[in-house]
């Protein structure tokens, strides 16, 4: 790191070169990374993650078959609350199950999510697209604890667009996911 | 083979996918959206004949209201596989996680095939209740083939791009 006076008498600091690490510690110190996330940025696991290519593939891969299992449950719970699908069963026998795969899946997507995101963390917070999944996440898991879940004793009249409302919210976060990784 | 692939790279297709602004990620991403509506459906069909989930509903219409969703994701999923594939066909076709997702694809869709020649034949006896084991292993081996074929999937994506 070079530190110097600009031709208009305002100082620099200039990043020479070296390891990820480094040049976290050179962000942080000019003040572009607030310290929590150089913290996060720096942890251990965080740099492990960065510096292996089969760790974050494996974690991008567990992240891929949670978001299938979430995405696969909100269209099964769509079927069912939209046009009773599963005919001779009831909403919570359908509910329940379902409510265990959500949780399998969310699980699964978040722990690996957390430590993708964890490398470069400043980064994927300032992102625009990734503030809407987390926002579309927070929404859909917040629909499902409140309005879909206690649905299990409503005929299917009156539970069309909690079963939209949720398969959209859930749609909304993979599809976001991926424009931030593609994007990116 | 070097030069049909190479045809490929530079066919119409290939180049809008590699060089346009947006025709790279709206087929990767049609491809990843594809996969989690397909498996993800598909996944409730597997644990349905494993007999963890919705055991009172019967296979057949477990079935009839899931293929298709499933069908419309594979659809998609195939037909931007391939357009990727044309992209970067020369990159691609050497690539060992490539041709290990393709025998995985190969036997998740022969595991399908058996399932529905010879298993499901005799689907009157047990629709309603637990398949027997050959349909139980159907839906095991489904699950275990589709999650590898994502697991492979990514390794191919992280040793590609």
């Amino acid at each position: 790191m070079t530190q110097g006076i600009t031709a208009d008498g305002g100082e620099y600091l200039r990043f020479d070169g070296g390891t990820t690490e480094e040049l976290v510690r050179f962000a942080c110190s000019a003040g572009t990374i607030p310290p929590v996330l150089h913290a996060i940025e720096a942890a251990r696991v965080a740099t492990a993650v960065r510096d292996s290519l089969v760790l974050s593939a494996a974690l991008s891969g567990l992240h891929l078959v949670g978001m299938t299992i979430l995405v696969g449950t909100a269209i099964v719970i769509a079927l069912q609350l939209i046009s009773r699908a599963f005919s001779g069963v009831s909403n919570a026998a359908v509910l329940v199950p379902a409510s265990r795969m959500l949780l399998a899946g969310l699980s699964l997507s978040l722990v690996s999510g957390l430590l993708m995101v964890m490398p470069r963390a400043s980064a994927s917070l300032a992102n625009p697209i990734f503030q809407l999944k987390m926002l579309a996440l927070v929404a859909a898991v917040t629909l499902h604890i409140v309005v879909v879940r206690p649905l299990s004793r409503r005929d299917p009249s009156s539970t069309r667009l909690a079963g939209a409302a949720q398969v959209l919210l859930w749609m909304s976060v993979a599809v976001l996911g991926t424009m931030f990784t593609l994007l990116e | 083979m070097q030069p049909f692939l190479a045809s490929l790279e530079a066919s119409a297709v290939g180049v809008f996918v590699r060089e346009s602004m947006w025709g790279f990620a709206m087929v990767a991403g049609g491809h990843i959206l594809g996969l989690v509506l397909s498996v993800g459906v598909l996944a409730w069909f597997d644990l349905r004949l494993l007999g963890i989930v919705l055991p009172r509903v019967p296979v057949s219409t477990m079935f009839r209201r899931l293929m298709p969703w499933a069908f419309a994701g594979f659809a998609l999923m195939f037909g931007t596989g391939l357009t990727l594939f044309v992209a970067y066909a020369t990159d691609a076709y050497p690539n060992v996680w490539f041709r290990t997702k393709l025998v995985a694809i190969t036997l998740a869709g022969a595991n399908a095939l058996y399932y529905h020649q010879f298993t499901e034949k005799t689907i009157a006896q047990w629709d309603a209740g637990t398949p027997p084991t050959a349909g139980r292993l159907a839906g095991a081996c489904s699950l275990l083939l589709w999650v590898g074929v994502i697991l492979l999937g990514r390794g191919m994506a992280y040793t590609m791009f």
